[in-house]
């Protein structure tokens, strides 16, 4: 301690004006402190360029640190299967669930809710419904019972182009039969991040996809020759009817042929809504008292 | 140099980011969503592959992340000691990195923002910015630069 006090008034000369001598305990130890420091922060900046410093050092190491961390994270994050050039889809519609009468719906056809998803395979907000909430609703409604979930085509974003991607991934989804919902899963996984209409469902690539999922190639093929005429004037058939219902905008969502605002809806608005049919389709026993919320219309925030 | 304001400041920022992880945890653990702020995307963000990280969801990482700022912060308050500081100088570096990357897989790649998250990201930036400040404050006043 009394070194380090002798150093400081050796540096006293060098200040204008000199600092008031340390009068507490506390004071002389911080100033001993701050001498010591001092003196290695010197030995430091006299051997070493500023590069060097230990600043330096630990803030490039900080940054290659978090890169590391983000590569690694990237890497764990994104572990995505692939089949060829295709991502595998992450949570496949259970094929067991599809409709025997109707390859585009999913669930008994006596379920007490229908629910009709109005979509555009290169549209961003279904593809967000189709991956992340589509599956939840399936798991928590359509397996249950609750709900027959039908497919809608809208295929408005490449305008009307027969030949356009919207038209031809539609057209494509319907050639592969009962493989609808397997396809359908690749495509939004597989959905170009960076733009519609940019050539991502090009004829090779849906046939790729028809492969992926198991579809007849026989039947694929003949069903797309000449631009899968059929197909494209049944897609065209359907996106007239949603038109001529109001549907302006994808996905839409409808209710018991009651359509929905609001586009990719959460569970957390789909979920009572759908639970508020149920109640309203089930006579009430007698001597309830009344309606009562389900559980998951009360456990939603 | 007083340390008492700085800290506060510092502690601030913290707090507030262990608020944030902690609420989005509970939503995470509840399998809730979080309450819409303006911009909505919580629910697309929150469903979306890249809300866990092996398998445990990124909002505890936020925990441990502003918890320990947190502690680095309140120990070179009570102490002094600018070691501390250095140490959460670091850790704020790192996190300002991953927080740049979340934005970028939230902008370009899941398509949607979560303002929570925003939020969040911004107690760290701010944060460290702060930290910076103080840091090179604290070597004036020992007369290191």
């Amino acid at each position: 301690m009394s070194t380090n006090s002798s150093s400081s008034g050796a540096r006293q000369p060098k200040t204008p004006t000199p600092p008031r001598p340390p009068a507490t305990r506390q004071e002389r130890r911080e100033a001993a402190r701050r001498d010591q420091r001092l003196a290695s922060a010197r030995t430091v900046a006299a051997g070493k360029p500023a590069w060097q410093s230990p600043m330096a050092l630990i803030t490039a190491a900080a940054v290659v640190l978090g890169l590391v961390v983000v590569i690694l994270v990237s890497g764990v994050l994104s572990p995505k299967a692939t089949v060829g050039n295709l991502i595998k889809p992450l949570r496949p519609t259970p094929a067991a669930l599809v409709d025997p009468a109707n390859p585009r719906a999913l669930g008994k056809a006596s379920a007490p809710v229908t629910l009709e998803v109005w979509s555009d395979f290169q549209c961003p907000a279904c593809d967000a419904f189709a991956t992340t909430i589509e599956p939840d609703l399936i798991d928590q409604y359509v397996a249950t019972g609750k709900v027959h979930l039908i497919y809608r085509d809208f295929a408005f974003i490449d305008k009307g182009a027969a030949d356009g991607e919207s038209h031809q991934a539609a057209a494509a989804a319907r050639c592969v039969g009962d493989k609808f919902w397997a396809f359908h899963d690749y495509l939004f996984e597989n959905q170009n991040p960076t733009g519609e209409n940019k050539g991502t469902f090009s004829a090779a690539f849906l046939a790729s996809v028809a492969d992926a999922v198991g579809a007849d190639k026989a039947a694929y093929d003949a069903c797309m020759a000449n631009g899968a005429a059929d197909m494209v004037a049944a897609v065209n058939a359907e996106t007239a009817v949603g038109t001529a219902a109001g549907v302006n905008q994808t996905p839409t969502i409808a209710l018991d042929g009651k359509l929905m605002q609001g586009g990719a809806l959460p569970m957390t608005t789909l979920g009572p809504a759908i639970d508020a049919l149920i109640a309203a389709a089930s006579p009430a026993p007698s001597g309830s008292p009344g309606p009562v919320a389900s559980p998951a219309a009360s456990s939603a925030p | 140099m007083a340390r008492g304001r700085p800290a506060l400041v510092l502690g601030g920022f913290a707090a507030v980011g262990l608020a944030i992880a902690l609420y989005l945890s509970a939503n995470a653990l509840a399998g809730t969503v979080p309450a819409c702020l303006p911009g909505g995307g919580c629910e697309t963000v929150a469903q979306s592959e890249y809300s866990h990280w092996l398998g445990i969801p990124v909002a505890f990482f936020g925990i441990l992340f502003s918890g320990v700022l947190l502690g680095l912060i309140v120990a070179w308050w009570r102490t002094g000691d600018g070691r501390f500081l250095l140490v959460g100088y670091a850790q704020g570096l790192i996190g300002v990195v991953i927080v740049l990357y979340l934005r970028y897989l939230e902008l370009f790649v899941i398509g949607a923002i979560c303002a929570w998250c925003v939020a969040y990201g911004a107690t760290i930036v701010f944060g460290w910015l702060a930290l910076l400040v103080v840091q090179r404050r604290a070597r004036r006043a020992r007369g290191e630069g």
